[in-house]
């Protein structure tokens, strides 16, 4: 019997994930996919710049500009995210998954909501 | 992941230390965190607002003029059961991909579409002046091919 062919986007993340090389890359990017949202999201709503935040995480302001709008190369060193958590009155986790999958939340979040379940997709069998 | 972006996404990685390689890898992790988001918030369109580098361009369309999408189980099953869909437009670094997400009521589908390079971005992630205006439009061709566009008669 014909086994079922593996989606080409798990085959291209199995294969990513695989190369030390790589991992680095990926997993600072789903890192900051989501820090920078967050951090943008807090902003707005607490009526802060991003020259005052900078100045009060010690970040020089082009870098936290880049890492608002997810474009930074690195995630901030472990210091810098403690101050961005005092700067912002905010606490955030990130969950590490031995798969090497990262993810980050806001530690004081509300039960998650019931929400239909998601997975990546293969356009074409 | 459509065949012909898996194709584009391996020829990038096929020098793994390049900046294209890096590119895709890091378009992969932003595909996967929206995945994960989605899976939190259920909610396109909030979601999408949270995720950096922001889409440059993105496009609502009914699920029901979905017409395009290859005949895989998949595919079939999104025909059937999409409620509505967005498509948008990413760059990571010089690497431009066109990303489909579909509300398929049980399921949301996050699909990496197409992949091509461009020159070197601004720091807003387009071109020039010019390609940030064309954006729109690469956008609407390629839901062209993807939909039936006579729902935007009725609009």
């Amino acid at each position: 019997m014909k086994g079922k062919r593996p989606h080409a986007v798990n085959t291209l993340r199995d294969e990513i994930l695989a190369d030390e090389g790589q991992l680095s890359p990926y997993v600072e990017q789903r890192l900051i996919s989501q820090l920078g949202g967050l951090i943008d999201r807090i902003l707005t709503e607490q009526h802060i710049t991003q020259t005052k935040l900078a100045e009060a995480v010690q970040m020089h302001q082009p870098d936290l500009n880049a890492l608002i709008r997810g474009r930074a190369e690195h995630v901030p060193t472990l210091p810098t995210l403690r101050r961005l958590s005092a700067g912002l009155g905010v606490a955030f986790a990130i969950r590490i998954d031995p798969s090497g999958a990262m993810e980050l939340t806001e530690a004081q979040a509300s039960e998650p909501k019931q929400a239909a379940p998601h997975r990546t997709f293969e356009a074409a069998g | 992941m459509h065949p012909t972006c898996f194709i584009a996404a391996t020829a990038l990685r096929a020098n793994r230390r390049s900046a294209e390689a890096e590119s895709a890898t890091r378009t992969m992790a932003l595909l996967d965190a929206a995945v994960a988001a989605l899976r939190d918030s259920g909610d396109i369109a909030s979601t999408l607002g949270t995720l950096r580098p922001r889409a440059l361009a993105c496009l609502d369309f009914p699920g029901s003029s979905i017409n395009g999408w290859p005949a895989s189980p998949d595919g079939r099953a999104i025909q059937q059961s999409c409620r509505s869909g967005w498509l948008c437009l990413y760059q990571m670094g010089r690497l431009r991909s066109s990303v489909g997400i579909l509300d398929c009521g049980e399921e949301i589908f996050v699909v990496w579409l197409s992949a091509v390079l461009t020159g070197p971005p601004r720091t807003d992630g387009f071109e020039d002046d010019t390609d940030a205006a064309l954006a729109q439009q690469h956008l609407w061709d390629k839901l062209g091919l993807l939909v039936d566009l006579t729902w935007l008669e009725s609009e």
